[in-house]
């Protein structure tokens, strides 16, 4: 994340800097101008105490959430999902809520993001298929025969139809992507076996 | 009683008492605290509450930039949060010799 972090070990680098950003994804829901208060000069201290500690963040600390959420209730800030726009029970209020939550959800995993994203690209399929449909409902009204079921006439994924050849890029994505914020979580996971928790949360 | 219940109520009150002593980063004072015999503190807690002190006017805040790593920022007592200090610092030296007398007492009749 940050070059200026070489003087540690690389690995307590990294797990700094994915704990770090753990606990901000944590905090999304707070206005952008308490999270930087919140979380300014936090990756300093930690690699401080990582070095101190051997790279045991959440044997020291505890999870990224439990953190935060000890980090809100000391600062006073409501937690994480209580407070504005809850009484709003406005259609726009509802939208402005669920982007707040599609947004938490993509930090917490990214990997969420790339799979929307590869779902955009599939559109001109979904467009082909109601085309399709469109069409078939037209001709068994104009033929006036008992209509055919509709995926009489989708070509069968068991003999290479197109269908099958598009599923699979979706699963290998997801699972690479998946593996991906996999990885940020066992960086700081490699030393848990060290001791437990300490200190107390406030709540 | 619980330790970590006790840190809680008096917590401000200790943060405010070791900025007092020298100005600290986030991770200097939680590490004074302990030094001092507060075993029990988090390190979120301690981070909570300079930040919670900070917005209430109690503290002042920089950001002292380092060439070798991230930036740290420090925290220092302002004259608001030295008369904190003082009148908490009175509500505690009262509530803690209360707490003596009844004790003492208690243990005299036992």
């Amino acid at each position: 994340m940050n070059d200026t972090t070489v003087r540690y070990p690389a690995g307590l680098a990294d797990c700094v800097s994915a704990y770090v950003r753990e606990v901000r994804a944590e905090l999304v829901d707070l206005p952008a101008e308490d999270v930087d208060d919140l979380t300014g000069g936090m990756e300093a201290d930690l690699s401080e105490l990582a070095a101190e500690s051997g790279g045991d963040l959440i044997g020291r600390l505890g999870s990224p959430r439990l953190y935060a959420a000890e980090l809100r209730a000391a600062a006073g800030l409501p937690e994480r999902g209580v407070g504005r726009g809850r009484r709003d029970g406005s259609l726009s209020g509802a939208a402005a809520r669920a982007r707040v939550s599609w947004a938490m959800l993509t930090r917490a995993h990214p990997w969420l993001r790339s799979a929307t994203a590869f779902l955009v690209t599939l559109r001109p399929a979904w467009w082909l298929l109601r085309g399709y449909l469109a069409a078939w409902a037209l001709w068994s009204t104009l033929s006036r025969q008992h209509p055919r079921h509709p995926t009489a006439f989708v070509p069968s994924p068991r003999h290479g139809g197109r269908g099958h050849r598009y599923q699979r890029p979706a699963r290998s994505r997801v699972a690479a992507g998946k593996a991906g914020h996999e990885t940020v979580t066992r960086r700081c996971q490699h030393s848990r076996r060290y001791r437990g928790t300490r200190g107390v949360g406030l709540d | 009683v619980e330790t970590t219940q006790l840190v809680k109520g008096v917590l401000d009150l200790a943060v405010l008492a070791v900025v007092a002593q020298e100005d600290g980063y986030g991770y200097d004072v939680v590490r004074r605290l302990r030094a001092a015999g507060l075993d029990e503190v988090g390190d979120a807690s301690v981070y909570g509450t300079l930040r919670r002190l900070y917005n209430a006017g109690a503290l002042t805040s920089y950001v002292v930039p380092s060439d070798e790593g991230p930036h740290r920022k420090y925290y220092g007592i302002n004259k608001q949060g030295h008369q904190t200090l003082v009148l908490q610092g009175k509500t505690w030296r009262s509530f803690a010799s209360t707490m003596e007398d009844l004790l003492t007492t208690a243990e005299g009749t036992a």
